[in-house]
């Protein structure tokens, strides 16, 4: 981290209960810009919930969240995204039956007001929409067509372009690479990098510890509700990891 | 953008792409050929484009809530209603023009509304919903005339809007046009054109990225069933009176014509230029035959297997896009 | 720099192919004369039984004449019908009939037919600017004979399901007739039941074992009325399942009315001879083309008979 980091979001005790079950036991994390947090662990440990009460899809039955220092006591999807705060969905990030620079604006579109009707300001979104694919390094084969003809690494793409285009602050992924291949997965990972370049704070949440290691800046391990282990890049042990999230020492790790 | 696309698969993405239109041009030429001047004169153009236009534009409606991922099966029953309400408020009232069209739309909109609220607020399917209104059109209608025609001494205007026209364009295609106009600009060049298109592709997604899912859903019902009254108005222009089931019949025309208009301008998707050239399809069809003299059985050949071909067209282009993709994926 | 995108370009595409189309087709071909005189004919319903033996009466004098005819069928659509219409003008038909649809509904078709100088006959259509004339076996006095008949064996009391149908012209005047007739016997209760716009005989079935229910307990004469046959035959099955005694009444003696009259389970209808009636209207035709563009026979009568079990005999062997 250098010196320019900057602490974005803080999640002081937060914990979620539905009903009969505890999604999350009070817990704190914090955030900060030009780093990339992986969140670790395996299916139903807690780690979307964590993942929700960071964007506010969830609220926190305890404790506070902090943002900027300033605290936040209604923190809602809404809310923070206005702050600049931009997930990226695992499965429903992007409309296939709209072009990729639809996709970029939909929903905050750029207009030419003309009296009286808004219209699509379509020239200057595709050029910045473009330029701004460019510089994060994603090579679309057309910006004309479906997004939904594009190959998933060039859709998650064009997800992430899209919370970039909005989110100032923090970037947060799910999963953006479970249904990729090998090389678009490679290309993803360094489309991730640019985004930490560019001293945004980013939240990944993965299952793989591969990823972890060749990503993170810190790691955070959930099990069974809890923040279990909390690393910095130097410390990271696959092994050790992996043990973690188990929870068991015979756990294999590949 | 380079495509490394043989010449075969360039002639198969343009049958796919523009299969309505060379299925409208294939008609014309047929027609054309066996019996050129009756079916190229100038009056019998002008016939295709009018006798097009009500139905056209219940069609239109029908597509704004194809657009949007749902569907409206009262639009046949709200056209039948406003152009029986238009007469009704002028003969038996003896109210304006402007008032009549005023109070019959505002009617159909208003139950456009009740749809779209059942539909998008209450979360019932959209079958049931709509025609569920329907039928309440149709109640409606009954109770004001008893079932029977209404026809009488109406306001000057109506005659000629019904059958005059301006430089040789009928004044009902003119509305017709006004209407594609107006629903091409909302529909391809503005935010909520997208918005609509992006609820109606992922609905889930959309709200993800915090658009009024219910809202713009709701909304395109009421949008619906003004248009489908504004098409029924037109057609009892038409008549010269109000029916109480006349424009029923559009409701079926009116999805083949969207789904035919899936072969043209959004290849596999619904649009307004697509469903205008399918609605120009179905009429060029049946006024064809009707020149040429084919028995009645020809006409109900000709609209079941149009709409069973643009059902398949309709897939088939859908389903080409992604095997072209395939293979871009791979080289 | 003209097809800036796809879309443009496509539509820029679409007009080019239409006209393209539209230039060929007419430069391939030549135009053909007809020498024989041509009918265009529009059924309303060809579904009805009277209207296809009535198609078939126009067809026959149309044979005898050496006309041709061109047929549509527009399936109860008035819109389709103003359609026909149109493109009859447009084939160059030398006339049209029209029949069942109302004539005040055939506005736009009708202004076009006037215009290129093309009589328009209707058949039970009634009456409009642009009509030449129209005949018709609906008249005030066939309209009244079963229903004087009706009145006639209730003795004058009892109760009544009349089936109306106001879209068709023929059945509004027979259910205005039903009103007028029906004021003079204030003993008999009248029951109105409008048939949808399809399905009628299944919805007279239903409706008159429903009102059978209602009237179980009634030891009074019941009585059946519909403003057209089908329905009237329909409401039998009900009457038999019911174990009920009602008088059954239509109109038009179709065959299968015919054959209950003979049966005893239905009371009476009356007949129009519809191939009569046919002939009738392509002879009206030929007036109107002789008498030229101001042609106006006005309503041309045909005509009825009565039929009960008493001469039901003479049409069915």
């Amino acid at each position: 981290m250098n010196s320019m980091t900057e602490l974005i979001l803080q999640l002081k005790n937060v914990s979620k209960k539905y009903v009969g079950l505890t999604a999350l036991h009070p817990s704190d994390l914090d955030l900060y810009s030009g780093e990339i947090l992986v969140i670790l662990g395996s299916n139903g440990a807690g780690k979307s919930t964590l993942l929700k009460l960071m964007c506010g899809a969830e609220s926190s039955d305890s404790g506070e969240v902090i943002f900027l220092g300033a605290q936040q006591k209604h923190w809602s999807v809404a809310t923070s995204r206005s702050l600049g705060v931009e997930v990226v969905h695992q499965e429903l990030a992007v409309v296939g039956e709209l072009n990729p620079i639809e996709n970029l604006y939909l929903g905050r579109e750029l207009v030419v007001h003309k009296r009286w009707w808004p219209f699509l300001a379509r020239r200057v979104m595709r050029k910045e929409g473009s330029d701004l694919l460019r510089s994060l390094g994603a090579q679309l084969s057309s910006l004309k067509g479906k997004t939904v003809e594009l190959s998933g690494g060039q859709r998650q793409a064009v997800a992430i372009a899209r919370a970039v285009g909005w989110g100032e602050k923090l970037i947060i992924l799910d999963e953006p690479t479970a249904a990729l291949g090998i090389a678009e997965t490679a290309e993803v990972e360094q489309m991730i990098r640019t985004l930490r370049g560019r001293g945004l704070a980013v939240v990944l949440v993965t299952h793989r510890l591969d990823q972890a290691k060749n990503l993170a800046d810190r790691v955070a391990v959930v099990r069974q509700g809890r923040i279990v282990g909390n690393f910095l890049k130097a410390d990271i042990e696959v092994g050790k990891l992996a043990i973690l999230i188990t929870g068991e020492e015979s756990a294999s790790v590949v | 953008m380079k495509s490394n696309l043989t010449f075969v698969e360039k002639g198969t993405r343009f049958l796919v792409n523009y299969s309505a239109l060379i299925v409208l041009a294939v008609l014309i030429v047929v027609f054309g050929t066996l019996s050129p001047s009756a079916f190229f004169s100038l009056n019998n153009l002008q016939n295709i484009f009018v006798q097009a236009s009500p139905g056209g534009v219940v069609a239109l409606a029908l597509t704004i809530t194809m657009i949007v991922g749902e569907f409206d099966l009262s639009v046949g029953y709200m056209a039948s209603l406003a152009g029986l309400l238009v007469f009704g408020f002028m003969v038996n009232h003896h109210d304006s023009f402007i008032l009549s069209v005023f109070y019959s739309l505002g009617a159909t909109s208003l139950l456009g509304l009740i749809s779209g609220l059942i539909v998008s607020r209450l979360k019932v399917n959209a079958f049931i919903g709509t025609l569920g209104i329907g039928f309440v059109a149709v109640g409606i209608v009954y109770s004001f005339s008893n079932g029977a025609l209404i026809t009488g001494k109406t306001p000057h205007i109506v005659d000629t809007l019904g059958l005059g026209s301006i430089i040789k364009i009928q004044n009902l295609t003119l509305l017709w046009i006004c209407c594609i106009a107006i629903l091409w600009v909302v529909t391809e060049r503005t935010p909520l054109g997208v918005h609509m298109r992006a609820i109606g592709g992922q609905a889930r997604a959309a709200e993800l990225v915090g658009l009024p899912v219910a809202k713009i859903r709701m909304w395109a019902f009421v949008c619906s069933a003004f248009l489908a009254g504004f098409g029924g108005i037109m057609l009892s222009m038409r008549l010269g009176s109000g029916q109480p089931n006349a424009g029923n019949g559009y409701l079926l025309d009116g999805f083949s014509a969207t789904f035919l208009g899936r072969g043209f301008y959004r290849a596999g998707e619904f649009s307004v230029p697509g469903t205008v050239v399918g609605a120009l399809i179905l009429q060029v069809g049946y006024n064809g035959l009707a020149i040429i003299g084919m028995p009645t059985a020809a006409k109900y050949y000709f609209s079941g297997g149009t709409l069973v071909v643009a059902l398949a067209l309709g897939t088939i282009a859908g389903s080409y896009h992604f095997k072209l993709n395939d293979r871009k994926r791979k080289k | 720099m003209l097809a800036k995108n796809k879309n443009t370009r496509r539509m820029i595409s679409a007009c080019t192919a239409v006209i393209a189309a539209m230039g060929l087709s007419a430069g391939v071909t030549s135009q053909s004369q007809a020498t024989t005189k041509t009918l265009g004919l529009i059924i309303f319903n060809g579904q009805d039984t009277f209207s296809q033996l009535a198609e078939k009466g126009i067809l026959a004098a149309a044979k005898t004449n050496g006309w041709t005819v061109k047929t549509v069928d527009v399936a109860g659509s008035v819109d389709g019908a103003n359609s026909a219409i149109q493109n009859f003008v447009s084939a160059k038909v030398n006339a049209i009939i029209a029949t069942v649809v109302a004539s005040t509904s055939l506005k736009s078709g009708l202004a076009q037919a006037t215009k290129a100088g093309i009589p328009v006959v209707s058949q039970s259509g009634g009456l409009a600017p642009g009509i030449a004339g129209n005949v018709t076996s609906v008249n005030d006095v066939s309209n009244a004979a079963p229903l004087l008949d009706m009145a006639k064996v209730m003795g004058g009391k009892g109760r009544v399901l009349a089936f109306t149908f106001k879209p068709g012209l023929p059945c509004l005047l027979r259910e205005n007739t039903l009103d007028s007739v029906m004021s003079k016997y204030p003993n008999i209760t009248v029951t109105k039941s409008e048939l949808p716009s399809d399905g009628h005989a299944a919805y007279a079935a239903s409706t008159t074992a429903a009102w059978l229910q209602t009237n179980a307990s009634y030891s009074g004469n019941l009585a059946v009325w519909a403003c057209y046959d089908d329905p009237a035959v329909a409401a039998i099955s009900s009457i038999t399942a019911s174990g009920k005694k009602a008088f059954v009444y239509g109109y038009n003696g179709s065959a299968d009315a015919l054959a209950a009259i003979k049966a005893g389970t239905m009371k009476g209808t009356v007949f129009f001879d519809p191939i009569a009636t046919g002939k009738a209207t392509f002879a009206a035709v030929l007036t109107s083309l002789k008498a030229g563009k101001k042609a106006n026979l006005g309503t041309i009568a045909a005509p009825f008979t009565l039929i009960t079990s008493a001469n039901v005999a003479t049409l069915l062997p």
